[in-house]
C-alpha cells in the first residue's frame, strides 16, 4: 500500500489505525493521525504529475 | 532540487519484508519517491510462499505508462519477474525507455520457494541484462547464473553474458564483500556482517537502494558502497522477532521510532 494514493480521508484512517496498533487511545490515535495527514499534505509533492501529486509522510525534500 | 524517483517492477509479498514491499521502503530511505509496476502477487509470510498469481500482461505495461507517461521515472529496478513473458514484456518496455536499470535476478526465496521459472532463466539473461546499468545477483544466484568460482570469477563471467556491470553480493558468502565489475575495474566493498535471523528482504533492500542512489546521481561505485551499507544496517536492525522463519530486514528502523 502507497500512502500517497490514500488521499486525506483514507490517510487519515490509516494513520489511526496505526496509532490503535501502537496502544493508543482513539482519542490521541486520532490526534496524532490528523496531525501526520496535514504534515504529509504540508510537505506533498506537488512537483510530481500533471495531476494532484502526492502527499508526503517521509518528509523526503528534507532527506535531500 | 527535486525529488528522484524510482520505480520497482517486481512481485508485491503479502508479509511486507520483501518485494515491493521493501523496495518502496528502501527507496524512501534514501530519499526518493519510489513507484511501483506489481509483475505478480505471492501470498508469502517469513516461512513459505503459499501462492504466487501473475499480473496479466497488459497490466503490467499499463502500470509502466501510467507511471511513466506523467510522473516520470529517474531508475528503475527489477526483482522477481516470475516468468519468460513478464520479461519479455518489460523488456520491450525498457528497451525504448532507457534509464538508469538495476537487475535483480531474484530467482528464489530467502524461505526456499522458487520465484523465477526455470524456462525465465533465458530470457532474463538476453532480454534484461543487456539493458541494465547493473546486475546484483547474490552468490547462489550469481553461481546459478555462472557456475563455480569465487565473486569476481563470477561477476567476470555475468559481464561476459551481457550485463555491462555486475555486483555480486556477499550476503551469503564468507568473504564478508560485495564484489562490483563495471567490465574494466574490480571494487571489492567490505560489508559488515551481522549473525542475525533477520535478513528476508536484504537483498531487495540493497538492488532498491542502489537504484535510488544511481537515481540522485551516485555513480556506480559510489552507490554500490551505499546499497551495501544500507542492506546491512537494515540486516543489523532485522525484526528477528516477526513470523516463525526468516525475519524481516528493517532499512527504517522501526524500533528507534517507538
Amino acid at each position: 500500500m502507497k500512502l500517497s494514493d490514500l488521499g486525506e480521508r483514507g490517510l487519515i484512517a490509516e494513520l489511526e489505525r496505526r496509532g490503535l496498533a501502537r496502544g493508543l487511545s482513539l482519542a490521541e490515535a486520532a490526534r496524532g493521525a490528523a496531525a501526520a495527514a496535514s504534515d504529509a499534505v504540508l510537505h506533498g509533492l506537488a512537483e510530481l504529475g500533471a495531476g494532484e501529486g502526492p502527499v508526503d509522510v517521509l518528509g523526503l525534500h528534507e532527506a535531500l | 532540487m527535486p525529488i528522484p524517483r524510482c520505480l520497482t517492477i517486481a512481485g508485491s509479498d503479502s508479509g511486507g519484508g520483501a518485494g515491493i514491499q521493501a523496495d518502496l521502503k528502501a527507496f524512501a530511505r534514501a530519499g526518493c519517491f519510489g513507484m511501483s509496476a506489481i509483475v505478480a502477487l505471492t501470498a508469502q509470510n517469513t516461512v513459505e510462499v503459499t501462492a504466487v498469481h501473475e499480473v496479466p500482461l497488459e497490466f503490467v505495461r499499463a502500470q509502466l505508462e501510467a507511471v511513466f507517461s506523467d510522473i516520470g521515472v529517474d531508475a528503475a529496478k527489477t526483482g522477481m519477474l516470475f516468468s519468460a513473458r513478464v520479461i519479455e514484456e518489460v523488456a520491450d518496455f525498457l528497451g525504448a525507455h532507457p534509464l538508469p536499470l538495476v537487475v535483480d535476478p531474484v530467482m528464489v526465496a530467502s524461505s526456499g520457494a522458487r520465484l523465477l521459472r526455470e524456462d525465465a532463466v533465458g530470457a532474463l539473461v538476453g532480454r534484461l541484462f543487456p539493458l541494465a546499468t547493473v546486475v546484483t545477483p547474490n552468490l547462489p544466484e550469481a553461481e546459478a547464473l555462472a557456475g563455480g568460482g569465487d565473486p569476481e570469477e563470477l561477476a567476470r563471467r555475468i559481464h561476459e553474458l551481457g550485463a555491462p556491470a555486475v555486483v555480486v553480493t556477499g550476503g551469503h558468502g564468507e568473504e564478508g564483500a560485495d564484489v562490483l565489475f563495471d567490465g574494466s575495474e574490480v571494487v571489492r566493498i567490505p560489508v559488515e556482517r551481522h549473525v542475525t535471523h533477520a535478513t528476508h528482504g536484504a537483498g531487495c533492500t540493497h538492488s532498491a537502494t542502489l537504484a535510488a542512489l544511481l537515481a540522485r546521481g551516485l555513480s556506480l561505485a559510489e552507490a554500490a558502497r551505499g546499497a551495501a551499507a544500507a542492506a546491512s544496517d537494515a540486516v543489523l536492525h532485522g525484526l528477528a522477532g516477526l513470523g516463525a522463519g526468516e525475519g524481516p530486514v528493517d532499512v527504517l528502523n522501526l524500533r528507534e521510532a517507538l
